[in-house]
């Protein structure tokens, strides 16, 4: 009996089971009818919450069984259909549901892109994120990004040091010129800039030598590779001083493809733009044929303000880059050309600092100098881990005239001529043999001359003065290191020879300088300099290099003998030289990293100092050299410290340094009525040097900008002759500043810097008062509609004179564009809108300070039509 | 085949998610490691993978890539900054076919690769009432125990995919956040976006080793408890004989905690 209960309570439950529904169905698409397969059906209850769901399958059907239906709803959906609601109150089982294609709407939350992302040694800029408005070129985009600096000569710097490479697409096609690059390519082509920590350029060095320096390498948007991009830039207008017409004109080419690179530019302009920063070789290292021009002609410069300010030029220049990539290598070809027609104008007041009362000196100068420059460049060069090679071959050929014209107090007129003649072959192999030895050979051949000619009518006499001077330069050298474990030890030895003549004659001497020459017109030994400076050294350099744990340390000894020979100027002489230097470097983790280096030798004069004859280097001026062969000694010590936090966007650095140098000679000046003779004479002079600077940067991410603040402190001591007494100086000076751009709306953004200098010169404990300098600079850029772009840049100096008085200069430029099209822009500049005509300004030097009054390009008009590709 | 099948179908997703990771540190089973992930999904099949992991994998993938990682490595390594390497993130992959009813796993036991596949889970969600807004989305609570696990987990039904992080999909909606009981174990979605991307073969597919995924744990496990001895007979010329902790004290015999104190997100092995 209870068995037949339960069997009936089953079927019952059972029964009652069975009353529950198969909300079933098909989902088709709208007008085709097909089937769609993957389509996301939900139950929801009464209240609307879920209770089933499944999804259809291959032929678009879905079942779904469920207790009960009643004020329940049914939802289907798939990713680019319209969502379909149905309530089940009064439908039809089995359901046929049509769905109607549409855009898939869905809230979009964008995964952040970090504007800098750190991988490992490589830090990457997302070059998007920084570009302002008013950004053109990469070199403006490049200036904003934290721990980069750009200076305004085009030279980049990392963390305080400066780059030692600089990449297009991972290839080096403008070696040390990228200030073409910089200021020519677009940042719209540049997708990214990534900084290369610690590059080793040579990768057959990799992992033996460390770097502490960083490469740049800009990744291009695929848009700008493998195909030629093209800019252009073209306008005229008006200037109000120096009054006339203005052009400024610019082409730019550029062609990265998998096998050849190729940047060609062509600038030219007469509004005050240097375009020196394009054909700048930022890496040239110095030249060992040492040669300095004796004559010492120039054009009034002006320190304090901004170049485009003070320059009144007619420049051009042509550049063209290229790169083949070649089986196993890279062979690259440069050529530049440049000129430039610069005139200046200015007012010099010269006190020149004794004991027994100052001297005064006016001067107003105008001045021309018209230069050509020419320059060529091959490079041929494998970069492998087994081998590294490459031979550059190098020519520098600059045609420099100046004329210059002084009334005042001495009135005069000097017109010299200056060109320089360089040819260099560089060769350099470097081997690894069996993983970590290497052996490196360098063959460096040099010659260069330096014909000067200077041509002076002063006090009712004309001099003529005609300098020859030139060099070569040989160094043949050898190197084997190896390392292990960490420890790297290499000896380079080699040879030097070197081979120099100097010609000079001077017609005459003015009456008035006292010195003993005879006075009729018979040359003799003290009015020419006939001779020969050359040496030839045998050197070798060790070099010992340690990593233990994070620090890595670094010990230099190069110790050389030399043999030197003056024709019948000084007896000949031997001399042996060993001027060790150590480094540490030690980086706990990514974000610090401190050195210290110190350094101890002796080095010769230079042998531009032999000159027992009496060279005129300017109107009012001559000089003759030592005596004696003189070597100096110096020591030096530094530290740096450099902090970053590249999540948070924070780049730290500060240096300090502090140096001791020990001549045997000073330089001591003797004033014969208006005439300065400089000579040099046995005594022991002592100088030291401390100086120190901070560095610190953020970046502002909620306006998409940056700031940075920055200190400076230098102090100065020496000991020198003038007249017959003897002076010690200290000069002292510091400055602080800082800058910050950002776009804190959409539609402005904006960038200012302001900077605060001091300095003061104290002489025999006699202190000079402090006299400062204060410049700061605001632009504002407005976009008030896509096409429209109004900028505004204001500039203001501030100078102290003299104790006291200040002199305020305010400076306004504005600029408008428009946007014609997307490769079409149009826009019309006004340059110093207030019309501001001059300048003044005070500095020092070791025994003379200089008050001046310099003449500014006035109001400007310029419109321009630019065009890309 | 089916192998080959996979790697022939570079489908493009359509709809793009990231999810950050959270997992308990091997050594003390303290909940602070994090790993960014991506999931690229189209209605046929998906990819859930770490793209730092991925980016090293692809770079690994060609003597040039392979040239330069290995530059970029030996210029940390001598620079004494062995830390701060380009290392991996993540490391496994999850590709889905949807198609083909197929779920391979790839990643690393120890210092080796293995590959194991699995069928599709057949899900038993419980799903429950409690709703949530998550990325701006309303999600409704969902949970069941997957593996030795109860999970509990929030998908949307506005994002009518039936996919999520790591090997969870079966709802009818996307999964933005899951996370195991007890806290150990967690995916957070943090941004999506729709996408055209193509989703790529794993690279280096055939270094990993084929096995199961119960193999694949115990082997991750022997691993663990036996660190110095299977790294010793792995790397030949180099014997490593102690490690110590940072307070000098020797834990050659306990490098990785025990399984009762942090086990792996799958327990059943």
């Amino acid at each position: 009996m209870t068995r037949l209960l339960l069997i009936l309570t089953m079927l019952i439950a059972t029964l009652h089971s069975v009353a529950q529904v198969n909300v079933s169905g098909v989902v088709v698409e709208e007008g085709s009818g097909e089937p769609i397969t993957g389509a996301s059906v939900i139950l929801r209850n009464t209240e609307g919450k879920i209770r089933k769901y499944a999804s259809s399958d291959a032929e678009g059907k879905f079942s779904i069984i469920t207790p009960e239906i009643k004020g329940w709803s049914l939802d289907v959906s798939m990713m680019s259909y319209a969502k379909q609601s149905i309530s089940l109150d009064s439908v039809s089982l089995p359901l046929t549901i049509v769905m109607k294609a549409s855009a898939t709407m869905l809230k979009e939350v964008s995964v952040n892109a970090d504007r800098i992302r750190e991988q490992g040694d490589t830090v990457t800029y997302h070059v998007g994120s920084f570009a302002q408005a008013q950004d053109r070129s990469i070199g403006d985009v490049l200036r904003r990004m934290p721990g980069i600096d750009v200076s305004s000569s085009g030279k980049i710097k990392y963390q305080g040091e400066d780059i030692n490479k600089f990449y297009i697409e991972g290839s080096d096609l403008l070696g040390g010129k990228y200030g073409i690059a910089t200021n020519g390519i677009s940042h719209d082509d540049v997708g990214a800039v990534e900084v290369m920590e610690n590059h080793q350029p040579m990768q057959v060095l990799s992992g033996i030598s460390f770097s502490d320096r960083a490469a740049i390498n800009l990744k291009l948007k695929n848009k700008a590779k493998a195909t030629w991009t093209f800019h252009g830039e073209a306008g005229g207008g008006y200037s109000w001083q120096p009054s006339g017409g203005v052009w400024d004109g610019e082409l730019f080419a550029m062609a990265v493809m998998p096998g050849f690179q190729n940047i060609t530019t062509f600038k030219s302009n007469n509004l005050g733009e240097d375009l020196s920063a394009n054909t700048t070789d930022f890496f040239a290292s110095r030249r060992m044929t040492e040669l300095d021009r004796y004559i010492s002609v120039s054009l009034p410069g002006v320190p304090s303000l901004s170049r485009k300010r003070t320059l009144f030029n007619r420049s051009a220049m042509v550049s063209t880059n290229s790169l083949w990539k070649v089986r196993g290598g890279e062979l690259k070809a440069q050529f530049d050309y440049s000129f430039n027609r610069v005139t200046a104008k200015a007012a010099n007041v010269t006190t020149y600092f004794l004991e027994n009362g100052d001297r005064i000196v006016t001067e107003d100068r105008t001045g021309r100098d018209r230069s050509h420059a020419l320059s060529g460049k091959f490079v041929y060069e494998v970069n492998k881990r087994t081998a590294f090679i490459n031979n550059t071959l190098l020519t520098n050929l600059d045609w420099d005239d100046l004329s210059l014209g002084v009334t005042g107090s001495l009135p005069n007129t000097q017109s010299a001529s200056l060109p320089d003649y360089y040819v260099t072959n560089k060769f350099k192999m470097i081997k690894r043999f069996r993983g970590n030895h290497l052996v490196t050979f360098i063959s460096n051949n040099e010659w260069e001359s330096l014909p000067q000619t200077l041509d002076v009518t002063f006090g009712g006499n004309n001099i003529r003065q005609h300098i020859g001077d030139h060099a070569f330069f040989t160094n043949e050298s050898a190197a084997y290191a190896f390392s292990i474990r960490g420890v790297t030890l290499s000896l380079e030895g080699g040879v030097k020879g070197y081979a120099r003549s100097l010609h000079s004659e001077l017609p005459s001497i003015p009456d008035r300088v006292d010195v003993p020459v005879t006075s009729d017109n018979v040359i003799n030994d003290e009015m020419q300099n006939v001779l020969n400076t050359n040496y030839f050294t045998i050197y070798a350099t060790p070099k010992f290099e340690y990593w233990v744990r994070r620090v890595n340390f670094t010990l230099n000894a190069p110790l050389s003998f030399a043999r030197y020979t003056f024709d019948k100027a000084l007896a000949n002489r031997s001399e042996v030289y060993f001027s060790p230097t150590l480094s540490l470097n030690w980086k706990p983790n990514n974000r610090f990293s401190v050195t210290l280096g110190g350094a101890t030798g002796r080095s010769p004069m230079n042998l531009n100092m032999i000159q027992p004859g009496y060279i005129m280097t300017d109107y009012r001026s001559f000089r003759r050299g030592v005596d004696n062969f003189y070597t100096s000694t110096s020591q030096r010590v530094s530290a740096s410290f450099a902090y970053k936090h590249t999540q948070r966007g924070v780049f730290a650095n500060t240096m300090v340094m502090q140096s001791w140098s020990h001549l045997p000679y000073t330089l001591s000046q003797q004033l014969y009525g208006d005439y300065i003779v400089y000579s040099y004479s046995a005594a022991r002079s002592d100088a030291q040097m401390l100086m120190a600077n901070a560095n610190i940067g953020k970046t502002l991410d909620f306006m998409r900008g940056s700031a940075n603040l920055y200190g400076s402190f230098t102090r100065n001591e020496s000991h020198l002759l003038s007249g017959s007494d003897a002076v010690s100086s200290v000069s002292t000076g510091w400055s602080i500043g800082g800058k910050i751009s950002g776009t804190p709306v959409r539609w402005m953004s904006f960038d200012f810097s302001i900077n605060f200098s001091n300095s003061r010169l104290e002489m025999n404990d006699i202190k000079n008062s402090w006299l400062s300098g204060l410049e700061n600079s605001l632009l504002i850029n407005i976009i008030p509609h896509r096409k429209w772009q109004w900028r505004i840049m204001g500039e203001h100096y501030r100078n102290e004179l003299t104790s006291g008085s200040y002199k305020n200069v305010f400076l306004l430029d504005t600029k408008l564009m428009y946007k014609l099209g997307k490769r079409l822009e149009l826009s019309a500049v006004i340059g110093n809108l207030l019309n501001q005509r001059s300048y003044n300004y005070t500095t020092y030097s070791q025994l003379s300070s200089f008050e001046s009054q310099r003449w500014l390009r006035g109001r400007e008009l310029l419109i321009s039509i630019s065009l890309r590709k | 085949m089916c192998f080959v099948a996979i790697a022939s179908m570079a489908q493009t997703a359509d709809i793009e998610v990231s999810y950050t990771a959270i997992s308990p540190n091997m050594k003390n089973g303290k909940i602070d490691v994090k790993n960014q992930y991506i999931l690229l999904a189209n209605a046929n099949e998906s990819k859930f993978f770490s793209p730092t992991t991925e980016y090293i994998d692809s770079l690994n993938s060609t003597p040039e890539g392979a040239a330069k990682y290995k530059e970029m490595t030996r210029s940390a390594y001598f620079g004494g900054k062995m830390k701060d390497m380009l290392k991996k993130d993540g490391s496994y992959y999850v590709l889905k076919s949807f198609t083909d009813s197929l779920v391979r796993n790839y990643d690393t036991a120890g210092l080796n690769k293995f590959s194991y596949d699995e069928v599709p889970e057949k899900w038993d969600w419980e799903i429950l009432d409690s709703t949530r807004n998550i990325l701006g989305y309303d999600c409704t609570e969902a949970s069941t125990v997957f593996h030795g696990r109860k999970w509990t987990v929030w998908f949307s039904p506005e994002i009518p995919r039936s996919n999520g992080p790591w090997k969870f999909d079966g709802l009818p909606g996307l999964i933005l956040l899951a996370e195991s009981e007890g806290g150990q174990y967690r995916f957070e979605a943090t941004g999506l976006q729709l996408s055209d991307k193509a989703i790529t073969p794993v690279y280096l597919a055939d270094d990993y080793e084929r096995t199961t995924r119960t193999d694949f744990l115990k082997e991750k496990r022997t691993f663990l408890d036996n660190t110095l001895s299977r790294l010793n007979s792995q790397l030949q010329g180099i014997s490593l004989v102690k490690v110590e902790d940072e307070n000098g004290n020797d834990i050659s015999d306990s490098i990785f905690a025990s399984r009762a104190t942090v086990d792996f997100i799958e327990t059943d092995y």
